[in-house]
């Protein structure tokens, strides 16, 4: 029953101005768990793209190093190549000095030829022929030089001539 | 959970009385239904006073401020129909009326404000305004005398203060309250002046009969019950009658004689107007019960025996712890 000619007010706990600072540090807290939360699946999330860019960086930098080795085979290759090239180009080039070297009248039945070693068969109408014409030409470029005859019936030449190289010197050189 | 809560948490209950501009204030501190501190205190300015809430209401987690309602802009009346209120010359937009039971008691609502405005100014909150009717009617409910079909005059004596009804069963027959003393430096609670000594239903009744006839029209009414029983349901009370029986009450009494012959005055005006008013039926009391803060003269309780015909019923009671009593059980 009341006896008050006031009707009391009535008294929390807590108040109004605490319930308001709760509010907002409580609603603080809320936003800065949120982004708590937020930067913790985002760095969780950098982290795996970073292991997974690392994974990538391990392959690349395989793949960098496969490559690599694939260059330098490859230019290996090259001047394997190259060299072969250069070689071929050389023996063309010593194959026509040589078909150039033969005159008209002799003629060639064999040619064997390696980097050191020149070989030729064939048939000359004389001997001087082919020393004056061809032989003089191949000991100017061969240290050794043999040449052996045999005459045939109609009075022709069969040859023999075996040049060779002493040094290292390539005979495309 | 908050109730539990609560209770392990200081509530301060502060209840304040003016008198003769000196604060009264009891306060009690209490904590898991435990009294902590009891405190009573006087304070003869306002300064003093404020300080002295301020730190009670600092060392506890709650506190409810009572005030007592010593204004004369106050009284009692059996009910607010649009007639009664026409009937005392009341305006209903002037007063806050509070039912009690059967019968409600009224403030002048500016007077209630000025009181709460007079220590919200100084952020103090007040929590309740009761009224000496109210106190005294808490007082004799206990009684359980609204069975009764007796009528009986209750008087409410708070230093200066009189408050007196008459009820009979549950009906408010009448009611008034006096300020017995009038001081040039009085400061009121509710913030004005005391320019008249008595209020409520007896403010509106214009005495136009001079005192010495009513007086013996009383005489003669009391001749006639003389025989009449006291209430027993009152007398088998466990309150403590006041007894004065010893020689240094006798010199105390001769003290208080001239104060406590205002309350004889004051109960001899408020009958002439029950006895002589066509407002109220006029039915003759048949027991008194006082309500005291301090010892009445036994002189004084003689001459109201003697007067009146009827020995009073008195009993000793504190004011301010009733009123943290009543503070304490509204909440």
């Amino acid at each position: 029953m009341n006896y008050s000619f006031l009707v009391v007010k009535p008294k929390p706990i807590i108040s109004l101005i605490s319930v308001l600072w709760l509010v907002f540090i409580g609603f603080c807290s809320v936003v800065v768990f949120c982004v708590a939360i937020y930067f913790y699946f985002a760095t969780s999330s950098l982290q795996n793209n970073i292991d997974s860019l690392k994974e990538d960086l391990k392959t690349i930098q395989s793949n960098i190093l496969k490559t690599k080795n694939d260059i330098i085979t490859l230019e290996e290759k090259k001047a394997i190549y190259d060299n072969i090239n250069s070689s071929n180009t050389l023996s063309y080039k010593s194959m026509k000095n040589l078909f150039d070297l033969v005159p008209d009248s002799i003629v060639l039945s064999e040619v064997y030829m390696d980097s050191k070693n020149l070989n030729l068969k064939g048939m000359t109408p004389t001997k001087e022929v082919f020393n004056t014409l061809l032989q003089t030409p191949l000991k100017s470029i061969f240290t050794i030089t043999t040449t052996s005859f045999y005459q045939l019936e109609n009075g022709y030449f069969n040859f023999t001539s075996i040049n060779a190289l002493e040094s290292n010197e390539g005979f495309n050189e | 959970m908050i109730l539990s809560i609560r209770q392990y948490l200081t509530t301060a209950y502060i209840a304040l009385a003016l008198n003769d501009s000196v604060y009264f204030v009891h306060t009690r501190i209490i904590r898991n239904n435990k009294i902590i501190k009891n405190t009573t205190k006087e304070f003869d300015n306002l300064t003093k006073l404020l300080k002295y809430i301020n730190e009670v209401t600092k060392v506890s987690y709650f506190y409810y401020f009572g005030i007592f309602f010593e204004s004369v802009g106050q009284g009692a009346i059996s009910d607010i129909n649009p007639e009664t209120l026409e009937k005392f010359h009341i305006n209903k937009n002037d007063i806050i009326p509070l039912k009690l039971d059967t019968f409600y008691i009224y403030a002048n609502n500016q007077e209630v404000n000025k009181a709460v405005a007079l220590f919200e100014e100084q952020n103090i909150d007040v929590d309740f305004i009761l009224s000496p009717f109210a106190i005294l009617y808490k007082q004799i409910k206990p009684l359980n005398v609204f069975n009764s079909k007796k009528i009986v005059f209750y008087i409410l004596k708070y230093t200066n203060y009189i408050t007196l009804m008459i009820i009979k069963e549950k009906k408010l027959l009448y009611a008034t309250f006096f300020y017995t003393r009038k001081q040039n430096d009085i400061t009121s609670l509710g913030g004005s002046e005391n320019d008249y000594i008595k209020s409520g239903v007896e403010d509106i009744v214009e005495q136009k009969e001079d005192d010495e006839d009513l007086f013996k029209e009383s005489d003669m009414v009391f001749e006639n019950i003389e025989n009449m029983d006291n209430l027993e349901n009152i007398e088998n009370l466990s309150l403590d009658n006041i007894e004065e029986d010893d020689a240094e009450t006798e010199k105390e009494d001769l003290k208080t004689f001239v104060v406590d012959m205002d309350l004889f005055d004051c109960i001899k005006t408020a009958l002439n107007d029950y006895y002589s008013s066509d407002m109220y039926d006029s039915d003759f009391i048949e027991d008194i019960v006082l309500f005291s803060d301090k010892r009445i003269s036994r002189s004084v309780v003689s001459l109201i025996e003697n007067d009146l015909l009827i020995k009073p019923h008195i009993y000793d009671i504190n004011i301010l712890e009733q009123m943290i009593n009543i503070m304490k059980e509204s909440l």
